[in-house]
């Protein structure tokens, strides 16, 4: 039975390690042997340092204990702050009694501490002797004593702040009221409203600067009860003075419900245009339909930065019924306005926006049909590629041309038949280029590229050169063992154009695939272009770095025979620069007498010796000295001469 | 009562409220400071706080916006602050950009000074914000913007007690490739989004140190006013490699290198699971100097791991959801995404952000476009101080060497009373909120 037990206690022990890793947990890494010893240090003649080390550390794990040691060094003026710095945090009420005991006998700066740590602490045992303070010479004392009354926050202590506030100096009157505000909102917050209403009163009444009346006004406002709320928002939205205005209308956002919403819009009318965009703004963050009718009727007249305002407040609002007012605003007279409504359209949620967009698209004019193109492009309405296929064959080509560059960014593998059928009936080279566009974006989007790719051979019999010149750049982008026959075979097109466009794509291929056909092609085209545009792809395939080495060098080889230009022996150099290779070394090093390329080749001899220089220090030594001994250029001297150093010292010597 | 009942209700519309946006298109008066006079003109007056290198790239930002003036800096460092003036006389060609000292006489004295560029050390951020919003000033901080959780507490609710306009310098959150990130979660490419990583920085430690360098002869308060540059922050000797940087590390100044960079990352990364306005409710303790692996939760379900190594860039956030991921960071040209097929829409989604949210690819812009509009900043008080809590949160899991659980409603540990404690420091007075 007892074994039984065991056996139950160590599976719910099991059970709660595994599944209450964060558990709740009572926690205390110090023991009181290690307090005993942070007391020892305090109480000691220890160098300030190590007084201050302990200090920090007993505000983590200090004890009833150590309040007394600690409170001792209060009156310390080079310790003060390390003892609050431990006191301030630990839970015990003997840290309240301590400060408030320290309170008569200190002066100074450790007494402005005391006062703010007491603050921060929230004694309201202490508001007595703290009102005293209110009254010292000390400025700073002061000061301290108003900001920590009003973080203690009780009926008492706003009391003695109210009674300060009238007879305060210039000095200390923002500190006084920074104490009010901290009493309102503490006094708010426990339900006593009223006297957080009369601080926030008195507040307003005093001569202050702006930002004391803006916040004084924001919290009197949200401290009333409802029905009063509203009744001082309108009052103070209607203001003149700007600052009140500006504290009504923070009061609003902060505010939910539709009564504040109707209080906004009621003032609309009333106030000037400035005014109306900080309120139509706020109306906007809200959210609330209930203004709607009032934005609307914001929208279709009066100042024109009101116009956009409500425009952009209706967007935030997100409700359907703004559809047919940015729908009509598209045909305003004012090009800003009715680019505004067509941003709103575009950003606003919901199937009804969605069919205004595509309600546009069957309109008389153009443009209109292009501005539906583009909301339905920005809006991403997959669903009505059905539509955007129809456009493609609209009679204004940029209609045609938007509609098919739509498809390709909306469209998916499932659309390319559709595609390929639209593809096949166009002729205008910017249509064609727009559906090659398109062919492109759909294509790469298969997961089964040999399907695409075969979709895309079996058209090219029946194309006309320029779609069969569109389709070999397509199929070029998708690669592989197909495409690449595919374009080989158009090597041999009859059509001029279509063999050029063949030689360009199997040049600009993306893997090296294509290498053996370009160096034939270098070898052996009867066109002297063909063959140089086909031995400069071959040399910059050269430098893919996903063919191993060997290849590389075997590449090299073979063009460094058809080379009879520098520009294509640079290409070769470039390629032998990224080999990592002693015998691309070797290849490089003659070019270094050519003046035309030394420094070419030296870039070249620097890149491959950083790479090979452990392995081959001795070979990499002598090429440098070559390599310094051909040039001027003093970056690459620097370079050689370092590598040439480090040579050295690789290869022992 | 208003304020009564609904606190669920407010706190949801508070955050719409915070989050959406619409442009600006006034410059209203009362902004502008001048005891709410009708301004003569509409630009912002601008002032710096400890502007040093760091501050000096954002204030070559912020220079040729036109609706701009800079008129004074206050620095503890005749070397810095006059390294200011003569920038800003230059660009002005005059000789008129005042030089304060002590920041307790800048505040009080340049009433005219509408906004400031803060870019102090760590320790002065939340400090100086607290001190210039309670002077009426709208407020640029660079990051991290507070030294702990009660800081940052502070830090929101000045700039709700004022009323005043207050960005965190979280730049990224303005940046195409990161907008483009985010966006990625929000309109839902990346399906459900289970797992977000943060860069934090591939120097330094978690753990930092509590050393003193060797004590120097003070200079004169006019050089360097010693007791002005600590601030709030224990008194040690004067040593002059604090003021030039070798301040970082020390736990008194900094906020090591989970805070270095994820000030930025943490913020990115909530910002885009739509926790901007929370923390963190977990952290897992990882056995290692940094924190790196370390893995939070939010109480939406979604892991956040610290990352240190794997990117190719600075500050880089990555996002992992069922249909994809996308990630981002400086030195990316582009975000890397899977599937590839995301960046079809890079372009549009970052025009669509931009006409949705009428916010600018310009941080310091969206800032001074907030001054004129006081609608939140990107970067808001509640972001800087929600993302910093989960650093700092971090930071204390990775002291304690313990799983910590964290109330983000309540703003407290769960029953680990040593975290609660490490979640404020007593500051050096008369430096004290």
């Amino acid at each position: 039975m007892l074994k039984l037990k065991m056996s139950y206690v160590l599976l719910i022990t099991l059970f709660l390690s595994i599944t209450l890793p964060l558990g709740p947990q009572t926690v205390s890494a110090a023991t009181s042997e290690e307090v005993d010893k942070l007391i020892a240090v305090i109480k000691s003649d220890a160098p300030h340092k190590e007084k201050a080390d302990a200090c920090r550390r007993l505000a983590v794990v200090g004890t009833q204990e150590a309040v007394e040691p600690l409170a001792e060094l209060l009156a310390d003026e080079k310790l003060s702050h390390m003892a609050r710095y431990a006191l301030e945090p630990i839970p015990d009420p003997a840290v309240d009694q301590a400060f408030r005991e320290a309170l008569g006998k200190l002066e100074g700066g450790p007494l402005v501490g005391v006062i703010g740590s007491i603050g921060v602490r929230g004694d309201g045992m202490a508001v007595g002797a703290l009102t005293e303070k209110l009254q010292v010479s000390d400025l700073q004392v002061s000061l301290a004593a108003a900001k920590a009354l009003g973080s203690i926050g009780t009926s008492e202590a706003a009391k003695a702040l109210q009674r300060a506030l009238p007879d305060a100096s210039a000095d200390n009157r923002l500190a006084i009221c920074e104490g009010l505000f901290r009493s309102a909102e503490s006094l708010g917050a426990k339900g006593l409203n009223s006297k957080a209403i009369a601080i926030y009163g008195q507040l307003l009444r005093v001569d202050a600067p702006h930002q004391v009346r803006c916040g004084a006004l924001r919290g009197f406002i949200l401290a009333h009860p409802q029905t009063d709320a509203l009744k001082l928002l309108q009052q103070n939205l209607l203001s003149n003075d700007w600052v009140l205005f500006a504290g009504a209308v923070q009061a609003s956002q902060e505010l939910p419900g539709e009564k504040i919403t109707k209080v906004l819009t009621g003032v609309l009318e009333k106030i000037p245009a400035d005014n109306q965009i900080l309120v139509i703004q706020t109306l906007g963050m809200r959210g609330d339909t209930g203004a709607l009718e009032a934005l609307f009727s914001r929208v279709a007249k009066g100042a024109k930065s009101v116009r956009i305002e409500a425009l952009h407040a209706l967007s935030e609002i997100k409700d359907p019924s703004a559809v047919s007012v940015f729908v009509e605003l598209l045909e305003d007279t004012d090009d800003e306005i009715s680019q505004v409504a067509q941003e709103c359209l575009a950003t606003l949620p919901g199937p009804q926006a969605d069919n205004a967009a595509r309600e546009m698209l069957t309109s008389r004019h153009p443009n209109r049909r292009l501005i539906s193109l583009e909301l339905i492009g920005r809006r991403r309405m997959t669903t009505s590629i059905d539509a955007l296929l129809n456009a493609a064959r609209d009679p204004d080509a940029k209609v045609r041309q938007t509609a098919l560059t739509k498809i390709g960014k909306l469209g998916g593998p499932a659309q390319l038949p559709a595609l390929l059928k639209l593809f096949v009936s166009l002729e205008a080279s910017q249509d064609l280029n727009a559906a090659e566009r398109a062919l492109r974006d759909i294509c790469v989007q298969f997961d089964d590229r040999r399907s695409c790719t075969a979709n895309l051979i079996n058209l090219l019999p029946q194309s006309s050169p320029a779609q069969r010149i569109a389709l070999l750049r397509v199929l070029k982008t998708l690669g592989g063992t197909e495409a690449l026959q595919a374009v080989r075979k158009a090597v041999n097109d009859s059509n001029d154009e279509v063999h050029s466009a063949a030689i360009r794509a199997l040049a600009s291929w993306n893997n090296a695939q294509a290498a053996p056909d370009l160096l034939n092609l270098a070898k052996t085209a009867a066109n002297p272009t063909d063959r140089i545009v086909s031995l400069r792809a071959y040399l910059q395939m050269a430098s893919l770095p996903d063919i191993s080495v060997d290849e590389r060098l075997a590449m090299c080889r073979q063009g460094s025979e058809l080379i009879k230009q520098d520009d294509e022996k640079r290409l070769l150099l470039a390629a032998l620069g990224g080999i990592e290779s002693v015998d691309a070394l070797a290849m490089i090093v003659p070019y270094l007498n050519e003046s035309s390329l030394a420094d070419e080749a030296a870039v070249a001899c620097v890149s491959v010796s950083e790479k090979i220089l452990q392995k081959q220090p001795d070979k990499v030594a002598h090429v440098m000295e070559e390599v310094i001994a051909a040039v001027d250029n003093k970056d690459i001297k620097n370079r050689a001469q370092k590598i040439l150093n480090n040579a050295n010292k690789a290869a022992g010597r | 009562m208003v304020n009564k009942n609904c606190k669920s209700t407010r706190r949801a519309f508070m955050k719409r409220t915070a989050t959406l946006s619409i442009a600006p298109y006034i410059v209203p008066a009362w902004v502008l400071g001048r005891g709410g006079d009708i301004a003569p003109s509409n630009r912002i007056v601008l002032g710096g706080i400890g502007i040093g290198n760091r501050g000096q790239h954002d204030l070559k930002w912020m220079l040729p916006n036109s609706d701009i003036y800079f008129v004074a800096v206050c620095d503890a460092r005749k070397e810095r602050r006059e390294a200011v003036k003569n920038m800003v006389d230059q660009r002005y060609g005059n000789k008129d950009c005042a030089t304060y000292r002590d920041i307790r006489e800048f505040l009080a004295t340049r009433t005219d000074i509408d906004a400031v560029l803060i870019a102090t050390g760590d320790r002065w951020h939340a400090m100086a914000s607290i001190l210039a919003m309670r002077s009426g000033k709208d407020v640029y901080s660079e990051k991290p913007s507070c030294m702990t959780i009660t800081e940052g507490q502070a830090v929101v609710e000045t700039a709700n007690r004022y009323g005043r306009i207050y960005q965190t310098g979280t730049q990224r959150l303005s940046e195409g490739n990161f907008i483009f990130a985010n966006e990625m979660i929000r309109t839902g490419r990346l399906g459900k989004v289970h797992t977000v990583r943060a860069h934090i920085a591939p120097w330094d430690a978690a753990e930092m140190r509590h050393d003193w360098l060797p004590g120097e002869p003070e200079p004169s308060k006019d050089e360097i006013d010693w007791d002005e540059w600590l601030g709030p922050c224990p008194w040690r000797p004067y040593n002059v490699a604090y003021t030039r940087g070798a301040w970082r590390g020390h736990y008194d100044f900094h906020t090591s290198c989970i805070g270095e960079w994820g000030a930025h990352t943490f913020a990115q990364c909530q910002v885009a699971i739509g926790a901007g306005d929370t923390s963190a409710v977990e952290y897992e303790y990882v056995n290692n100097p940094t924190g790196d692996g370390m893995v939070t939760r939010f109480d939406n379900g979604i892991k956040m791991i610290l990352q240190m190594k794997g990117w190719r860039g600075s500050c880089g956030v990555r996002y992992e959801g069922t249909e994809g991921w996308v990630a981002a960071a400086d030195g990316y040209s582009t975000p890397d995404v899977f599937p590839s097929s995301l960046m079809e829409d890079y372009r549009k989604t970052i025009y669509d952000y931009t006409a949705r949210t009428q916010r600018p690819l310009n941080h310091v812009r969206d800032f001074f476009d907030c001054v004129k509009s006081r609608r939140p900043t990107v970067a808001n008080p509640e972001v800087m101080h929600r993302s910093m809590t989960t650093v700092h949160a971090a930071n204390i899991c990775m002291w304690l060497k313990r799983n910590l659980r964290y109330d983000p409603v309540k703003e407290e540990f769960i029953n680990d009373q040593e975290a609660n404690r490490l979640r404020s420091r007593a500051m050096r007075e008369p430096w004290i909120i």
